[in-house]
Parts: structure tokens; sequence; C-alpha cells
């Protein structure tokens, strides 16, 4: 629904997005990962249609963005970051206001709905500026549902907004991405965790990893995480089949923390408990955890070549 | 136009959202009616709006840019230009609609101004036909300046320079005329010719002149054009 191929920006001499393909189907969230400056918002006023691409294609629900326009922007709820909006007006009023630039039918009924959705029915009559933070980021958001966009693209939708305001914004993207496109650009990592089913990863303009969560978590090793009483127990656990490398820690109460790296797709749990155990030692914890995306990030940040492209200015 | 007009219709609220519409409107008709009744409205004067309507042409040369200043700068300040950006509506629609506002205001200050022509005629034989002709003449003017007010407002970085352009651009093109006599025949015919204000003269002494409205109706899509393929050209930039 979202696709994008060889997209290419150049601001001058310098190239702020690079070849970006991407493809976001109906039905799925996909997030948009990457330091500052990487060329995630560049990427999405692209898609947007608020910047002409240098090179390459974009296409918005089957509408190439680049060859009309007019009709691309049409189908695109498109929340900017910081989620700009004007201070001075009421909120119905600013709702009013975007249902005729996008020429809604049906204009009360749309209004209540995305009201209803963003759980702004309490302030529907209060001016934009007196309104919290959380409040307004809502209200930007509800004007980007307004026109029931086939795809939306949300640069940074929970910035600045408090835990449980994140929770509810989570949610409502989980349920409007039902039958849409989602494209959300974020750098708080457990985000995409729990929102979104893919991600692409951009970096000095770069795409350096794409695919669903499992598949980039995928080549990625997991770690286990013991708590034994055993001192000597790097010698019993060496001899496990999978296990990378060990790191042992003393813990205050004369316990001793392991922390294994465990190769990809293996899980050393039953064995390290029985090697552990046949040892006569005693273990009051054993967890496996699932490397974070956070870990992958770093890791293909500071992967050699990668580490090159993302010292790109 | 849809998009026009929604653009249109929140900009005109806009400047009705802050007090500096009201006390622009409240300023224009006070000193308007201050120069009606100390140089117009007297025993013995002609009984005719020229004097008045040249005068308020003055005053809109500060008024006009002060309307279009914020038109783009703001949007642009506040972020909410890239959400008008990518709205359907085109650059076209967008700066039109801009204008439109700010017209519909002009449109308010000149109508402060009617209870004067009609002391007048109640008054005075005054031209009725002048009078609208002059009224024609004034607001064309004040559209010319809104539109390059407009354009200003795009390429500026800020308000106040928008402001300061538009202003001081016309200033140089009143005085250009007086560079014309050490300038040779041709060049003084092209200043003269791209000079409003003795057009505007035309318009309030009772002078229709087709070639003088069509000189404004130029002037004001000339200055609209390039304000819209500005801003479409930011896109590719």
């Amino acid at each position: 629904m979202i696709r994008a191929e060889q997209l290419t920006r150049r601001f001058g001499a310098l190239t702020a997005v690079n070849q970006v393909s991407l493809d976001v189907p109906r039905g799925s969230v996909t997030g948009f990962l990457g330091p500052n400056g990487a060329g995630k918002t560049t990427t999405m006023r692209m898609l947007c249609g608020v910047l002409t691409p240098s090179s390459g294609q974009a296409w918005i629900d089957g509408i190439d963005v680049t060859a009309s326009p007019d009709l691309a922007r049409g189908r695109v709820g498109y929340l900017p970051e910081s989620a700009p909006i004007y201070p001075e007006m009421r909120v119905e009023e600013y709702l009013d206001f975007r249902a005729g630039l996008y020429d809604v039918q049906g204009r009360a009924q749309a209004k209540n709905r995305v009201l209803e959705q963003c759980g702004l029915e309490q302030v529907r009559r209060r001016i934009i500026g007196q309104l919290s933070k959380g409040y307004r980021q809502r209200v930007a958001l509800a004007a980007a549902l307004l026109h029931d966009p086939v795809v939306l693209i949300l640069d940074e939708p929970t910035a600045g907004l408090d835990p449980t305001q994140i929770d509810s914004i989570r949610s409502l993207i989980h349920t409007l991405s039902e039958d849409r496109a989602i494209l959300l650009s974020t750098h708080i990592l457990p985000e995409v965790e729990a929102v979104c089913d893919a991600i692409v990863m951009i970096v000095g303009g770069h795409v350096l990893a794409s695919g669903t969560l499992e598949e980039v978590r995928g080549d990625a090793a997991n770690t286990c995480r013991i708590e034994t009483d055993l001192n000597s127990a790097r010698h019993q656990l060496k001899g496990i089949d999978g296990i990378q490398s060990i790191e042992q820690r003393s813990l205050e109460d004369g316990w001793h923390e392991y922390r294994i790296l465990v190769s990809p797709g293996q899980d050393v749990r039953t064995a390290v408990a029985e090697a552990i155990g046949g040892a006569g030692g005693r273990i009051r914890e054993l967890h496996a955890e699932q490397r974070a995306l956070d870990e992958v990030f770093r890791s293909v940040l500071t992967s050699p070549i990668n580490a090159s492209r993302g010292a790109q200015p | 136009m849809t998009g026009v007009l929604t653009i249109a219709n929140r900009d005109f609220r806009a400047l009705f959202l802050s007090p500096a519409g009201y006390i622009v409107a409240a300023l224009f008709a006070l000193i308007s009616g201050i120069v009606f009744t100390r140089q117009v409205f007297l025993p013995g004067q002609p009984a005719t709006m020229s004097t008045l309507l040249d005068f308020d042409a003055v005053l809109l040369l500060f008024i006009c840019p002060a309307l279009t200043m914020r038109s783009i700068c703001e949007e642009r300040k506040q972020g909410t230009w890239e959400l008008l950006v990518a709205s359907p509506p085109g650059m076209g629609s967008i700066v039109f609609g801009k204008f439109l506002a700010c017209f519909c205001f002009l449109l308010i200050l000149l109508i402060l101004t009617v209870p004067c022509a009609v002391l007048l005629e109640i008054y005075g034989r005054p031209d009725p036909g002048e009078i609208l002709s002059g009224y024609l003449g004034i607001g064309l003017m004040g559209s010319l300046y809104l539109a390059s007010g407009i354009l200003a407002s795009t390429i500026a970085g800020s308000q106040t320079i928008a402001f300061l352009l538009t202003v001081f651009f016309w200033i140089l093109v009143g005085l250009a005329k007086a560079g014309a006599s050490v300038l040779g025949d041709r060049a003084a015919d092209v200043l003269f010719a791209s000079e409003p204000y003795g057009r505007l003269q035309d318009f309030t002494t009772g002078l229709i002149d087709t070639a003088n409205i069509i000189y404004f109706l130029c002037g004001i899509g000339m200055f609209l054009l390039i304000a819209s393929g500005l801003l479409e050209l930011g896109r590719r930039r």
C-alpha cells in the first residue's frame, strides 16, 4: 500500500535519503527506525508529497506520488513531527478546516468519529493552544484520520506523551492498522516492539535492515541469564552446545550471575539447569532473553561498513 | 475550489482572532474619518472622495503588507505549512486562498469609509460614478499590494522582513519616476507604465481606463503566480 523504490533525495551536495525502498502492505504497521538525521522525516515527506524526490518512485495505494501528487496526498493521513497545529483555533474549528481541505463528505459524522477515536469529546470546544501536549498530539492525529485515509504516515506519534497517553495512542494505532497501512517513525525501540509488525532501519540515508521483527532479530544471538550459588559454573557451561560466550559477575549476597550468549535459534535452558544441578549447584533464576531490538540496532550501527555510513553528515 | 475557500475562510477568521485585525480596522476608520472631516467635508470644498481615497491608498501601503506578512511566514514558523502542503489543494489554491482572505479584509476596510461617501451624497452633489470608480481603483491598488505582500511572505524568512520588503518595494517604484528624467525616453516610458500611483489617480478622478484595469489584474496575477511557482519549487529544492 505504501511502496517506495530507490527513493533518493538530495539537498544540494548532501544526500539525505539514498535509494530507500520499502513496502508496507494493508493491515500492517511498519516502524521506521534510525538515529536523528538518518533521513526518516525526509523519506516520510516524500511519501506524503511534501517534497518531490530527486529520483526514485513512490506509490500510495497504487498512485504514483510524483505523477499525480494531488490524488496521492488525498489518500494519506500525515502526522508531522511535533504535531504542528494552529494554536488559536478551537478543536472542532480545526477539524472543520481540515475536512474542507480534504473535501470530506459527511463532515459531522467524520468529526464525531475521530473525536471519539482519539478521546477528544471532552475538549471539542476548547482552544487548541490551551490544551496539554498530549491532547494537542491527539488533535493532530484526529485531523490526520478525518478523511479516513487508507495510508497513515506518522512521524514520532508518541513523542512527548506520558505513559498512559502513549498506551492509548498505541492501542489506537493497533486498531487503525486492521484495514490500513501505517508507517511510523520513532527512536523509541520498545515502541517498535509494542506496535510494529515490521521495521525498516535507516542510517545516513541508507536502509540497513528491513523485514519483520522476527527476521531482523533472527540473525542475532540471544542471551540467557542465570543466578546460581555455584562459583565454578563457567566450567560446566563451557561444555554445552550453542553457547558462544560467558560473562560472570559476583553478586553481593555471595551468589553469582552468569550471562551467556546463545547462538540464534538455540534453547539451552534445560541443558544449563542440568549442568549446574549435576555439579551440585542451586539455581534461583534462569531465564532466556530474546535479544532486545536496541541491541540489534546497536550492532547494526557499529558494524564497520555501517558505522562509516552512519558517520556521514 | 473547496480548498481555496477553506483556506481563505481560515485565514480570514485568523485575522480577527487576535486584536490586531480589529485595531487595524478601527484605526483605518478613525484616520479616514479625520481626513474626511478636516480635508473633504468642508463648506466650499468640492464634493469628491478623491482626496480621501488618495490618502487611504497611502495608508493601505502600510496596512496591506501588515495583513499579508504573516500569511506564509507564520505557517512556516508554526510548522503548519507542512500540513497545508501535504493536503490535496495545490500551491496555486493555497496562495489564492490566502490572497482571498486578505482581500476580504481589504473590502471590510473600504466599506468602513462608505459612510463618508454617504454623508457627501446627503450634503453635497458628488458624482457617484467618480466615487465608484475611485473605489474600484483603490480596491485594485490594495489587491496589488496584497499580492506583492504574499510574494514577499513566501520569500522572506520573517514577518518583519516580509513587511519591509513590500513597503520599500512600492516606495522604490514610486521614487523610480523621479529618476526618469535622467534615463532615456524609452526607459522613462517603461517606468511610467509600470508605476501604479498615476493609474490610481485616473480612477479616483473618475476615469476608468481598461489599460489600467488590465495593468492591475496582470500585476496581481503575476505576483501570485510567482509566489506559487516559488513555493512549488520549494518542494523540489
